[in-house]
């Protein structure tokens, strides 16, 4: 969603300062309803979708790909896959909230995501968590703290180069092995 | 450190730890070292035990210890994410990016440096009581005590330093001047304390250092004030000088500096007299330390946007 040139216009067109009194799109919850009803079309992806089942599959712990995050043959605004643009969900997310905050209240935003990808430094801060290798490199406490041998989920993370695009796929439960 | 080479320099990991239960020592040395991130924040998970910093005493005292220390460096901080965001400076940085010909300080991943000014050599390894610690090439000072600690101006060298659960270690390299406050509850608060102006003087008794200061809120930068500082030891003459390259930020005209610490061996010589702006300080204001490493000229009063002209011999 964040793709759209006027994303950041969603939350600030109306009511300045309000959270998003724009009627809701198609398929979404009322105003007023619970914020985390889904308001996506969810189904099981096709076993033959290349996106979904690539030929050089990881072993993901969790399941398919898609699982608790969105699904690698989702599509953005013009339809760009989510396969196409996993990495640049938190960057543009940033780049919105970024211009949102400094439209609607007239000064410096201070953001704080866990997402980075090249440039993210300009919009937002970061704290590190599951950064895959990078932390490894550093060898921080943190490691050891919340990495237990899960080297699946860091595989994935792997694959995804420099960034976790957004929330979702990053909480590792307590627990997890 | 990564991070800051990859142009995000507002970084820092959850202190403490997020999964899984933390422990007292673990929370005490991770405070010591995540005082000193760029982003600073202990950060939990549902489910996992309570962490706050004041749960255990050493804890506690750790983190007043760690925290008082980066509340005192927020103007120097705030300078280098300045520089960061202009010129795409680090603010975190390993030790090769100060010292690029020292081929000790190229693998060394168990400390940084904030800028070129501050080193921070944290306790990484449980039950440990001391770091081995590498200073490279010059004169590194106690940050905290403003006592000469290491003398490596002949070369890098490395140190045991002894540290016990509640200390850090955070030392000042010769050659350079920070802008300080005083540590305060809040960042709003320590705002308004009076300035310190420190400066640790390299082997050949120089030092350099800047200031930028703005509301922190403004999205086009227009109201700001950008110093320099440059201090200096000549044939026994002893001089402070700023020069003040812009100063329209109307919010810093309640600020003072308050004290100018110069820090350098026992060549400092103690101070007779000093001269500020065109008058004599009395005496009462010129404080040479008990080790004879560093001097104070304190109660100055003066406007942190005026120019400074101090000399002294």
């Amino acid at each position: 969603m964040f793709h759209h040139s006027q994303v950041s216009n969603f939350c600030n067109s109306d009511g300045r300062g309000q959270v998003c009194t724009n009627s809701a799109p198609n398929g979404c919850p009322a105003p007023g309803a619970s914020q985390t009803d889904c308001c996506l079309v969810c189904s099981t992806p096709e076993p033959t979708n290349l996106l979904d089942f690539p030929p050089y599959n990881i072993h993901n712990a969790f399941g398919n790909l898609g699982t608790k995050t969105m699904a690698p043959s989702a599509t953005h605004y013009n339809n760009v896959t989510d396969y196409n643009a996993h990495n640049l969900y938190g960057l543009t997310e940033q780049i919105a909230t970024n211009k949102a905050l400094t439209d609607i209240r007239g000064k410096r935003p201070f953001l704080l995501s866990r997402s980075s990808f090249l440039s993210t430094g300009v919009h937002s801060a970061k704290w590190t968590g599951d950064n895959g290798k990078f932390q490894f490199a550093l060898c921080s406490l943190e490691i050891c703290v919340l990495w237990r041998g899960d080297v699946t989920y860091l595989l994935l993370l792997f694959s995804s180069t420099l960034s976790i695009s957004n929330f979702l796929p990053s909480q590792v439960p307590p627990g997890m092995t | 450190m990564d991070f800051n080479l990859f142009g995000v320099p507002m970084i820092g990991a959850d202190i403490c730890g997020f999964i899984y239960d933390t422990t007292e020592e673990l929370c005490a040395r991770w405070i010591e070292v995540g005082a000193f991130y760029p982003f600073s924040r202990d950060h939990n998970t549902l489910g996992a035990a309570p962490q706050e910093l004041y749960l255990w005493d050493s804890v506690t005292e750790a983190a007043k210890n760690a925290l008082g220390m980066r509340y005192q460096m927020l103007p120097y901080l705030y300078t280098l994410f300045y520089q960061a965001n202009t010129v795409g400076a680090t603010v975190a940085r390993a030790l090769w990016m100060n010292f690029p010909a020292d081929t000790t300080a190229l693998s060394i991943s168990s400390q940084f440096m904030l800028g070129n000014a501050i080193l921070v050599s944290p306790v990484l390894t449980q039950g440990a009581n001391s770091v081995d610690a590498y200073f490279p090439q010059g004169l590194w000072y106690d940050f905290k005590t403003r006592a000469l600690a290491i003398d490596a101006s002949a070369a890098g060298l490395v140190k045991v330093l002894d540290t016990p659960l509640t200390a850090t270690n955070v030392h000042m390299l010769g050659g350079n001047i920070l802008p300080l406050q005083e540590s305060a509850l809040t960042t709003t608060a320590g705002r308004q304390t009076p300035f310190t102006l420190l400066a640790a003087l390299c082997p050949k008794g120089k030092a350099y250092g800047s200031l930028f200061w703005d509301d922190g809120e403004q999205v086009k930068l227009s109201a700001y004030l950008s110093v320099s500082y440059v201090a200096q030891i000549v044939d026994g003459t002893g001089s402070f000088t700023s020069v003040v390259s812009n100063s329209n930020y109307a919010g810093a005209d309640s600020n003072v500096v308050q004290t100018i610490t110069i820090m350098w061996t026992s060549a400092l010589g103690a101070p007779t007299s000093a001269v500020l702006n065109n008058q004599p300080l009395q005496a009462s204001q010129i404080v040479f330390s008990d080790d004879k490493n560093s001097v104070s000229f304190v109660n100055l009063n003066l406007p942190l946007t005026h120019s400074i002209n101090l000399t002294w011999k």
